[in-house]
């Protein structure tokens, strides 16, 4: 008897058990492609005309290449033509005697069945060679006529040309021509007549070989030489270098190798900067290793567009300032970005940041601002064209400078209230300054491009400067004033770490120590392989390694020669109407915070919280202290001695500066200076 | 002197020329029977007696080849 079990949906002691599918792939099924798919394809398709031809530039460095390049070949083979007449006058009698030989030899039939006959002979057969002999007249008895017949029309050719009147120069030519071509019938075959002189570096081309062994050499988890796979098209030239696209096996990434540069460059057998591994653009375990013919150092540097006679830039577009290893010109947006230069002396500082300003030059909308404290005049020759212009390192230089800073600072509080008028205009969108605002005359948005070399001198010299800098540069980056800082002590106390941290394009270029390094580049940069330290100062000049660019990565800046850099200040004179864009900046007195915290503290106040304190020295004078924030006062007053204490506001405690801390320190700087 | 000179090129010009006769015309006509192959019969309608300097052939190696030829063969088997 078999009971009936009820089915019963909420029964908690059933459970479904599903069978298990056995065998079959657990990949999904190939799926043939399908017209959508055609349809859909994004793939590059590489540009039929070659880049060099695309552009004006191109076309004409192509034809003065050209052009300089035959006329150097014509002088060579001119200079060596004696010795060409005399080879021609060597070989010609032999072609002559080579190509009549050849011709009778033909007519006679000298090759048909020769050996036979010859053996024929060895052997002393006359009816065999008879036979043989036979043929042969056979074969080659309508050649005869054929040569007569030639000779006939050149004869009526000759006598035509006579009768026709050619002139003497004529006949000389077409004795040239049967001289040389009877030179090049009568040459040996491995003998030419013209030199071929090829002067190229020599370099031994890269290999799969290679590559995979220093690979495996460099022990990052390539066992075997065959795990490497290079996708199509292989290793192929690319620029003036090799490159080799390669994929790392399993789960080994490309940043593992770049971190091993130097091992791979010596298990290469070449300078470190011949071998520039990044990371390629399929996926991350992708390896794009390009290998020089020659050491970077070694290498000329492609021509600059802007030192085109027609440049003109758009601080709003991406422009060249450098190149990188491949040659490739590296571009960057100027707007809404801040620059960070450092170096050791000698590693091409002021250079670097002149191909920035030359970019600011370039745009007639710019405001240029300098102040070099090197003292030696580097940008002397521009300084017509800045509204303001400072150089030296006395206290009338720095004065200027921080000049600069004040009025950047003044100018960000003045923008700001542009920029929201314009914004409720509707022009400025996005709440950023616009090209369309920038070239608006009397918008007084247009960029502003300050430029401080050698930084450092201002920061020690003027106390404040730092902290004003840093605000400048944080408030006017969406406000069109662009800052570029160049130092070559990039520590805490001459660049304030701060500063450092608001900047995102930083360039190192030749370094001594991974310390320098990394507090250009960013805590970490030394490690992952951006490193400024092999670059030679002097010898790798202009080279550094850049990072907040869109690819990271070695860039070398443009430097070109005395007379381009002068033509092309002169082609900024002229875009600018050979006057400096923009008003000098008024010089504000540099104020005492101690003395006007004193001033700001009405009777009967025991003290002031910091924010309080703030407003009201923005009130007092607005000209020094705009923007000015609690945390900058409470630093600027600490340096004084003033202490951050309780300062009791309605019934909450704030912190703040006590009438009685600000009392002290005055009278403690009285008694110092006495 | 002049002469000398003379001499010496027609004898060289000859020498090549009977070399490179050697090589493209090697076989000359027997001089027995002047290249017929056959001695010619005094009476008519009688059969002519075939040449034995040349076996019938009528045509001679020419001496320089001859001697070309012996020369190799010694060279060969040396």
């Amino acid at each position: 008897m078999t009971a009936v079990i009820p089915f019963d949906e909420y029964d908690d002691e059933r459970h479904i058990i599903e069978a298990d599918k056995v065998g079959g792939p657990v990949d999904a099924p190939d799926r043939k492609t399908t017209f959508a798919d055609v349809v859909a394809r994004t793939e590059q398709r590489p540009p039929i005309v070659p880049a060099v031809l695309r552009s004006p530039e191109g076309r004409q460095a192509l034809a003065r290449w050209s052009a300089g390049y035959f006329a150097y070949e014509l002088g060579k083979h001119a200079w060596k033509s004696p010795k060409y007449a005399a080879k021609v006058a060597w070989y010609a009698p032999r072609g002559l005697w080579r190509a009549g030989s050849a011709v009778l030899w033909w007519a006679v039939g000298g090759r048909e069945n020769f050996h036979l006959r010859q053996e024929a002979a060895n052997k002393n057969d006359p009816h065999t060679w008879q036979s043989l002999n036979r043929t042969r007249a056979k074969e080659s008895s309508a050649r005869w006529w054929v040569v007569g017949v030639g000779l006939l029309l050149l004869l009526a050719a000759l006598v035509g040309a006579e009768l026709a009147g050619m002139p003497s120069v004529g006949w000389w030519a077409a004795v040239v021509g049967l001289v040389l071509v009877a030179a090049r019938l009568g040459r040996p075959a491995d003998k030419p007549i013209v030199d071929w002189a090829t002067t190229g570096q020599r370099f031994t081309k890269l290999t799969a070989e290679m590559v995979r062994n220093a690979v495996v050499a460099l022990s990052i988890g390539v066992k075997e030489p065959g795990q490497l796979t290079f996708p199509p098209p292989g290793i192929h030239k690319d620029g003036p270098g090799w490159l080799a696209r390669f994929n790392l096996p399993g789960a080994i990434v490309a940043t593992q190798l770049l971190e091993k540069r130097d091992n791979l460059a010596a298990a290469l057998r070449l300078p470190v900067d011949q071998v520039w591994p990044e990371v390629g653009p399929d996926h991350p375990g992708q390896v794009d290793l390009w290998v020089g013919f020659q050491p970077s150092s070694k290498m000329g540097q492609p021509r600059w567009s802007l030192a085109a006679p027609t440049a003109r830039t758009s601080v709003f577009e991406p422009q060249p300032f450098a190149t990188d290893a491949r040659q490739r010109p590296l571009s960057t947006v100027l707007l809404a970005r801040n620059f960070l230069i450092g170096g050791q002396p000698g590693s091409g500082k002021s250079y670097a940041a002149r191909t920035l300003l030359t970019i600011a030059m370039l745009d007639p909308t710019v405001e240029l601002k300098v102040a070099e404290f090197k003292g030696v005049g580097d940008f002397l020759d521009v300084a017509p064209l800045c509204s303001t212009y400072a150089v030296g390192v006395d206290d009338d230089a720095f004065e200027t400078g921080s000049d600069i800073i004040t009025w950047a600072l003044a100018e960000c509080e003045r923008r700001g209230k542009r920029i929201l008028a314009a914004k409720q205009r509707g022009e400025a969108p996005e709440g950023k300054v616009t090209p369309e605002l920038a070239a608006k005359r009397g918008s007084g948005l247009h960029p502003v491009f300050i430029l401080l070399d050698e930084v450092h001198e201002l920061f020690a010299a003027v106390p404040g400067a730092a902290a004003a800098c840093e605000r400048a540069i944080k408030r006017g980056r969406a406000l069109g004033i662009i800052f570029c800082l160049a130092t070559q002590i990039p520590d805490k106390d001459s660049l304030p770490p701060n500063i450092t941290r608001c900047i995102t394009t930083r360039w190192c270029l030749s370094v001594l120590g991974q310390v320098e390094n990394d507090m250009i580049l960013g805590t970490g940069a030394y490690k992952r392989g951006f490193s400024g330290t092999v670059y030679r100062p002097g010898i790798d000049a202009g080279w550094g390694v850049m990072v907040g660019v869109d690819k990271p990565g070695s860039a070398r800046s443009f430097f070109p020669t005395p007379e381009v850099t002068a033509a092309i200040v002169a082609r900024a004179g002229q875009l600018r109407g050979h006057a400096a864009v923009g008003e000098d900046v008024e010089r504000v007195e540099a104020r005492d915070m101690l003395a006007d915290a004193r001033t700001v503290l009405q009777n009967g106040e025991a003290g002031l919280p910091w924010a309080v304190l703030a407003e009201r020295l923005a009130e007092l004078a607005p000209e020094f202290y705009a923007g000015v924030t609690a945390e900058m006062v409470r630093e600027s007053l600490a340096r004084y001695g003033v202490d951050s204490q309780d300062v009791k506001v309605g019934r909450s405690n704030l912190k703040g500066a006590r009438r009685t801390a600000l009392e002290a320190a005055q009278q403690r700087r009285e008694i110092e200076s006495e | 002197m002049r002469g000398t000179l003379t001499a010496t090129g027609i004898l060289l010009v000859v020498l090549l020329g009977y070399a490179a006769s050697c090589i493209v015309r090697p076989f000359r006509d027997c001089w027995l029977c002047d290249g017929k192959g056959h001695h010619r019969s005094k009476r008519k309608r009688k059969l002519s007696r075939p040449c034995g300097w040349c076996d019938r052939t009528g045509k001679r190696l020419r001496f320089g080849r001859r001697a070309w030829n012996k020369a190799r063969e010694k060279y060969r088997a040396a």
